[in-house]
């Protein structure tokens, strides 16, 4: 009798231990959790990524398990399992990328770097992979068709820098400093040597320096000596605002202009208790930031971000908090939270989901992701020395041609 | 092209300053010291939590000098004095030091970079047509005054001369009756009180970060290798010299390929001066 308990005991552990297990894993059930992966920086140089998508994942997942969503008639609310790739996607990355795949069994995985690194594995397992932050030209979305990302890429925002730089600062000629070796910075760079020729902007000169140098001089030297009416620095925040600093120290005081999506509290980090004077005379091109949006939802989400974590919410937090929204949508329509292949089709077909706060331009059949690219509004932003934060001075888009389109000027960014 | 030839000059003295702590306890130990970019590190920290916490510049900066001597000494009496009669080891241990310090940094300060502010930020010196932001005149002249002080210690003291000695050989000073351990300690705080003064005067040109020595401590070593291994005459003029050339190459081939510059003189010299550019016959700190 006492051993017919016990067994009768160890098989219900075990079965509710398997039950317990499976919906973890994704196969779901009602009231199961779905565990999706995410590969961040979360340490080594591009840790100023990872912390802040983490954070705003994290208050995606609260939002959308507050209500959990739907998929084939079972209710399920989801979980993220991270993995930091210490900034080095090629190594540490691509080991979490395999055990999230393999160990883990997760059917979509959302990451900031590393597109190319992921290749080889993502054929080897496929599933569809979500990128939140790289919008390095030419693009990602070319390396595989499991990407999808969540952002426009450097072409959609590249030439508005050039676009307002010729026709409200009169700029005839600029200098580009690239950081050689760097993919994102040498897309740019790329990209504002085509821009400028359909503006008709000069490009007085282009200097390089060595990815991992520290000191700039001679690229400096190079593009100020061409005396040009603006600089335009070609790298991602990390790599420019030390440039910047030392453009600035050379005595160089025209206007700046990059498309790194600098926030105040990385300028203040990076360049000191200068930084309101170094930030003067910058513009700064790319995706609307939600604290510029003119998105209700989005603001209220960089208000809320800004309030719970303290810190200036930069573009890839409203693109990370919206990735759990996406992937629900896509499993709902999908019909299941496990089937790799079905996500993936599902995720060409899903619409802009409710509760995201990116404030998303759909395609014209009002579908999120239009050739794997989901997009939001592009603009140029302005530094604010007495409120020493950024301002919206311009929001535009870019059509098939490259040309900036339905540009809106801000008379008073700063307001 | 003085404008050059100015950036140049600023750069050899940061690579000086860094490869002279370098050669040094080359010199002493035959260890190549790798920790010494997260000594460099370990001495910026300080210096930049003091000033952020509100303490004046130059006090902050002597903190920050007398953490790199302390860590310095740390790496000697925890790692490299159990391996002195181990060569093989040294460059593995190194590393491994190395990657220790600059994770510490990573965990307690995290990967962000920061920016060590000074009070003389904003001053740009203009003449003759060049300039020279106030932070690279800074390095210049603390690296000038740093190394003149370690020629006197080395030239003037007894406890120079006994490292010298150590430095020249090994067994005969232990013959001599010169302590041993101690002289390795010593090499090991002047070296770390260099690393501490590099990173005062060169984190403001660039930025704190856990990773902010790795490219300089490269080219020191070039400036070790070009100047002869453990001479401190050498390894100040390998710096001016090296990075001269990378200035010129930067500005007139191309600024992409600056650090190949060094590379390829230093394959150069090794072709024609094996000994390096102040020859060697036996090794020395001096």
């Amino acid at each position: 009798m006492y051993l017919k308990s016990t067994s009768a005991l160890i098989a219900g552990a075990l079965l509710a231990s398997t039950a317990a297990c499976s919906a973890d894993s994704g196969s779901g059930g009602d009231g199961g959790t779905v565990t999706v992966g995410a590969i961040l920086s979360m340490s080594g140089i591009y840790s100023t990524l990872g912390p802040p998508e983490k954070n705003a994942m994290e208050m995606g997942l609260e939002a959308l398990n507050e209500n959990g969503f739907t998929v084939d008639g079972e209710h399920y609310e989801m979980r993220i399992k991270y993995a930091d790739d210490k900034s080095d996607a090629a190594t540490t990355g691509v080991a979490a990328l395999r055990e999230l795949v393999q160990s883990d069994n997760v059917p979509v995985v959302a990451f900031g770097l590393g597109a190319d690194t992921y290749v080889p594995q993502v054929e080897r397992t496929p599933l569809p992979m979500i990128n939140i932050l790289d919008s390095v030209y030419p693009s990602i979305l070319d390396l595989d068709e499991h990407y999808f990302r969540t952002r426009g890429d450097s072409p959609t925002y590249v030439p508005g820098c050039l676009n307002y730089a010729k026709n409200e600062l009169d700029i005839q000629s600029v200098s580009v400093i690239t950081a050689a070796g760097e993919a994102y910075g040498e897309g740019l760079t790329e990209l504002v040597g085509q821009a400028a020729e359909r503006e008709g902007i000069d490009i007085a000169a282009r200097s390089e320096f060595p990815l991992g140098a520290t000191d700039y001089s001679n690229a400096i030297n190079e593009a100020v000596a061409a005396d040009p009416d603006a600089i335009y620095l070609s790298s991602v925040t990390a790599v420019i605002l030390p440039v910047l600093k030392q453009l600035r120290q050379s005595g160089y005081d025209g206007p700046v202009l990059h498309s790194s999506g600098v926030n105040p509290e990385q300028a203040e980090a990076i360049l000191g208790s200068g930084f309101n004077s170094i930030m003067e005379n910058n513009y700064d091109c790319a995706g609307t930031l939600p604290a510029t949006s003119s998105e209700p939802a989005t603001t209220a989400f960089a208000e809320e971000y800004q309030e719970r974590y303290n810190e200036y919410p930069q573009d890839l937090t409203m693109w990370a908090y919206d990735f759990p929204f996406i992937v629900a949508e896509a499993m709902t329509q999908a019909g299941t939270t496990s089937d790799r292949d079905a996500i993936l089709e599902a995720l060409h077909e899903i619409g802009v989901p409710e509760g995201t706060v990116s404030g998303w331009l759909p395609g014209e059949d009002g579908r999120l992701f239009e050739e794997r690219m989901a997009r939001t509004a592009s603009e140029v932003t302005t530094w604010c020395p007495e409120e020493r934060t950024l301002g919206s001075v311009m929001t535009f888009d870019v059509d098939d041609n490259g040309q900036v389109v339905d540009a809106v000027l801000n008379e008073e960014p700063c307001a | 092209m003085s404008q050059v030839l100015v950036n140049g000059v600023f750069l050899g003295c940061l690579f000086a300053v860094v490869a002279v702590g370098l050669t040094l306890v080359f010199g002493v130990m035959e260890v190549p010291n790798f920790a010494h970019a997260g000594v460099i590190v370990m001495a910026a920290y300080p210096t930049w939590w003091a000033t952020d916490a509100g303490a004046p510049f130059a006090l902050a900066a002597l903190a920050g000098v007398a953490a790199g001597g302390v860590v310095s000494v740390i790496t000697e009496v925890v790692a490299y004095r159990w391996i002195i009669d181990k060569p093989w080891a040294a460059p593995a241990v190194a590393l491994g030091l190395m990657l220790v310090l600059q994770n510490t940094a990573l965990n307690m300060y995290g990967g962000e970079g920061r920016s060590l502010d000074t009070p003389y930020d904003d001053v740009l010196l203009e003449f003759a047509g060049v300039s020279l932001s106030g932070v690279k005149a800074a390095l210049i002249v603390l690296a000038v005054l740093s190394l003149i002080a370690l020629h006197l210690v080395l030239s003037r003291t007894s406890l120079g001369r006994a490292m010298r000695a150590v430095a020249q050989d090994r067994e005969a000073a232990a013959m001599l009756g010169i302590p041993m351990r101690r002289q390795y300690t010593l090499a090991f705080l002047i070296a770390g009180l260099l690393a501490g003064v590099a990173a005062v005067a060169y984190g403001p040109t660039y930025q704190v970060s856990p990773y902010m020595a790795d490219e300089v401590l490269l080219s020191a070593f070039v400036v070790v290798v070009l100047g002869g291994l453990g001479s401190v005459a050498g390894a100040v003029a390998g710096g001016l010299v090296l990075g001269v050339v990378e200035s010129l190459g930067a500005a007139y081939i191309s600024s992409a390929y600056q650090s190949a510059f060094g590379f390829l003189l230093l394959v150069i010299v090794l072709v024609l001066r094996p000994g390096g550019l102040v020859g060697t016959n036996a090794r020395r700190v001096a």
